[in-house]
């Protein structure tokens, strides 16, 4: 672990303030945090009660995340315009605590619970995946030392988040759809695709946890079937699916699904030109066809085709717009895993 | 009114929506494969991995679309001030194509590289063309060294679609005919004995009990050619004489050579028979007779070495040729034919993407020698860099570089390249690329070197797009609510 090496020449407070960071950013707390601000929202949305205490929890979890962040901000000694978005772990700390202050604010205007419960889903799901990957503090190389480059990676990690976030409202919205469809073959094809699905989402992260020597491979069939269920749920979803499924709940998470789309989108975009900006001067090309850049540009046009499509898309508006949502969630985890671990290019981990 | 509709047809197509939706579909599809699997997707089309962003298929859905994006705002998206961020994004689109097209076709990227030498930083004032192919030919003439001359003849990049066959191109009396361009190609390589100019050469095996390895010496027209095993020099002298031998026992070697390690020198002449001198660190000498085929034991003192020369040649000549590769290893190469007077040859060349680090393909004649390189085009540039301190600052663990900053003068002026900090002169751009071998202790440093035509087009349509989008997605929005609430 680089963070001894980091530490060795820090002055004493820095050292007494890693300890508080390790022993709170190493715990399961801020997890149990979302896990119960994710539980309660999800009764809030259900039963539309308790409407305080979930968004009290859910502050809690995103001031606990947030102190977490500024903590190891602080501890890495990089410079104040260096945020921890240097690597994948910090990264995905970043887009939990950033999707979910988006969220926060989504919820404090609507007021339906729906922002709050995928947000905070959301975090559950990456904070679970946070321990999958290394979080240890080693220095950042020097070519990442650029105030464009943060604000590139800062607000991209936005849209990332925002993108996750349509994927957990897409998902379960494509599911009730094809639910309340007529007939048992779209009840039964559902059941189907979930029990083929869901061991894979669940199974791969787990085997990655149990045996750290796999991780790769778990990363890229996690990947895969992530991909097949954001396309199978979609292709069902046009097999299946009469127009006429409309309730209150379901309106809800469609507004909020084409908003944070809209978020996510312009959020991607600014966060791509701020990208191309930093690769001029760090690189001396604007752009490259780099895998992360290409698939940056894929999650952009499958959210602008979301968003034009919707105007003449009639009835079926929220089923097109969460499909698309579903598929430019997708690339998006393509990019997170698949381009960050597999393939080679400037932005790869691996 | 058959006619008008079909005329007008196209025009309806880019207009509506759903035509578009499903070419941005090809394109997201074509995108991911091309992104994920570059080679499969390569052979599957015919094309270069190298240039599939410039395929027709990308090029055009790209070209539909930004039909698309003018025809259908001028059709459906009446001017207003509700529209202004549709008519900026979508007009932000049109500009950073056009600026992204002027970079392409009016700007130039490569590299630029520079050596370190006993004098300082070599000058720099051309630079390696990126996505560019070039033959290159260096003429050797006899026991002469390098570069009697050196004529670049061009040849299509080959990622614009190969490489122009069957055409001669001459210069100082070569002529040279490329007459099969291999996308992917293995090197079949064999020695034969059958050079009509004298040619000494020697296929030397050394064993030290742990490795061995094997290696065809030949000086291409030098009188000896050396070679390093771990620490002990191999020297093969082809067209050695009497006197010669005699006076390698009792003249050590000039010291830039064996720099105190022990030297085995393999001799061969006329005149003298297969040899095998033993020049000890400490400065004794011993001869060896050897045949070939029949391995020496030499005792060193650091270790026992087992050498042989399995084959000797006198007119040695490597015959070479491109062959489609089995698997995706292969690379990029061209067969050439030379003609030179009466003298005729053949050669295959692999493409090397930075041609100063490998060496030519070389083909010998009578008593000439012409030395190839398949590599970039060399394009000259507008200012004159030099490289006056290189600095290389270490992270506080050390495991990372915080900066690699080159103090150079341009055009005689000071200036300053680190990460971060691109050199501006002109339309040009340096930025820092490669240092080999050593960060600490470079011996080469190559800056990325590169004329961005365009790039004011292209921020401009970025900020467009960036400002339009926000517009569209927020303001209105917000101000058709407001107008709605006051309603």
């Amino acid at each position: 672990m680089n963070t001894l090496a980091v530490l060795a020449q820090a002055p004493l407070w820095r050292q007494e303030l890693q300890s508080v960071y390790e022993a709170l950013g190493g715990s399961v707390w801020p997890l149990v945090l979302f896990g119960v601000s994710a539980a309660m929202g999800l009764a809030r949305v259900v039963s539309n009660r308790l409407k305080r205490s979930t968004l009290c929890v859910f502050a809690a979890s995103i001031l606990f995340l947030a102190g977490v962040f500024v903590l190891r901000w602080i501890v890495s000694g990089r410079a104040w315009y260096l945020p921890p978005v240097m690597n994948q772990y910090e990264a995905m700390l970043a887009s939990a605590l950033l999707g979910c202050i988006v969220a926060m604010v989504l919820e404090l205007r609507w007021r339906n619970g729906v922002a709050l419960l995928a947000s905070s889903l959301y975090a559950v799901m990456i904070l679970l995946a946070c321990r999958l990957v290394d979080g240890s503090l080693a220095d950042h190389p020097g070519i990442l030392d650029s105030p464009l480059m943060a604000m590139h990676v800062a607000i991209i990690i936005i849209g990332h988040a925002v993108a996750g976030m349509t994927l957990l409202l897409s998902y379960p919205y494509l599911f009730a759809v094809i639910w309340r469809s007529p007939g048992w073959p779209a009840k039964a094809s559902v059941i189907a695709f979930q029990v083929a699905v869901i061991p894979g989402l669940i199974g791969w992260p787990a085997l990655a946890f149990a045996k750290p020597e796999l991780r790769d491979v778990c990363a890229t069939f996690a990947g895969a079937t992530y991909l097949i269920a954001v396309a199978g749920m979609g292709a069902l979803a046009f097999v299946t699916v009469s127009p006429r499924t409309d309730s209150a709940m379901l309106a809800g998470m469609d507004r909020a699904n084409i908003i944070l789309a809209r978020i996510g989108c312009f959020a991607i975009t600014l966060g791509t030109i701020l990208g191309a900006a930093w690769g001029d001067v760090a690189w001396g090309r604007w752009w490259g066809w780099d895998p992360k850049e290409t698939w940056a540009l894929i999650t952009i046009v499958l959210l602008l085709i979301a968003l034009h499509v919707r105007p003449i898309a009639g009835e079926r508006r929220g089923l097109i717009t969460a499909v698309f949502c579903l598929l430019a969630a997708g690339a998006m985890l393509v990019n997170w895993i698949v381009v960050n671990y597999l393939l080679a290019g400037l932005h790869s981990y691996a | 009114m058959p006619m008008r509709f079909l005329l007008t047809l196209p025009l309806r197509a880019l207009a509506s929506v759903w035509p578009s939706v499903a070419v941005g579909a090809i394109l997201v599809a074509y995108l991911a494969f091309a992104s994920l699997a570059p080679q499969k997707t390569a052979s599957l089309l015919g094309a270069d991995p190298a240039a599939l962003m410039r395929h027709p298929v990308a090029l055009a859905c790209g070209a539909w679309l930004l039909a698309a994006v003018i025809v259908s705002t001028i059709a459906r998206v009446p001017f207003s001030v509700r529209a202004v961020g549709a008519w900026a994004a979508h007009a932000g689109f049109v500009v950073l194509a056009a600026g992204a097209a002027v970079n392409v076709l009016a700007g130039q990227r490569g590299q630029a590289v520079s050596y370190r030498t006993d004098h300082g930083w070599s000058e720099i004032d051309e630079f390696q063309l990126a996505n560019s192919a070039a033959l290159h030919v260096v003429a050797v003439s006899g026991a002469q060294d390098l570069a009697a001359m050196e004529l670049p003849l061009d040849i299509n990049p080959i990622t614009a679609g190969g490489v122009q066959l069957g055409e001669t191109q001459t210069a100082g009396g070569v002529a040279v005919e490329v007459v099969d361009f291999v996308p992917r190609a293995q090197i079949v390589q064999q020695w034969r004995d059958d050079s009509p100019l004298p040619m000494p050469a020697a296929v030397v095996g050394i064993d030290d009990g742990e490795s061995s390895m094997r290696n065809v010496m030949c000086g291409w027209g030098k009188p000896a050619v050396t070679w390093e095993f771990g620490d002990v020099v191999v020297m093969f002298h082809g067209s050695a004489d009497s006197e010669m031998a005699g006076r390698m026992l009792t003249r050590h070697p000039p010291e830039e050579i064996c720099r105190g390690r022990d030297m085995l020198v393999l001799l061969s002449g006329q005149d003298v028979p297969l040899s095998l001198v033993i020049l000890r660190a400490d400065g004794q000498a011993e001869l060896v007779p050897m045949s070939p085929g029949r391995a020496v034991t030499v005792k060193l003192a650091a270790r026992t070495l087992n050498i042989a020369v399995d084959r000797l040649f006198t007119h040695a000549a490597l015959h070479t040729a491109a062959v489609p590769s089995q698997d995706d290893l292969g690379v990029p190469a061209i067969n050439v034919r030379v003609t030179w007077g009466d003298w005729r040859g053949a050669a295959a060349l692999p493409f090397d993407p930075l041609g100063q680090f490998e060496q030519q393909a070389w083909l010998c004649g009578q008593q000439r020698a012409l030395a190839m390189r398949f590599a970039r085009r060399v394009v000259k540039l507008p200012h004159r860099l030099r490289i006056e301190k290189a600095e290389y600052l270490p992270s506080s663990d050390g495991k990372t570089a915080k900066d690699y900053r080159c103090d150079v003068l341009v055009d005689g002026a000071p200036a300053v390249i680190g990460l971060n900090r691109p050199l501006r002169a002109g339309d040009w751009q340096f930025t820092q690329g490669h240092w080999l071998d050593e960060a600490d202790d470079p011996r080469m440093i190559m800056f990325e070197v590169s004329s961005r035509r365009g790039l004011t087009a292209i921020w401009t349509g970025l900020g467009l797009i960036a400002a339009g989008m926000f517009w569209a997605f927020f303001i209105k929005p917000m101000l058709a609510g407001k107008r709605e609430g006051e309603q």
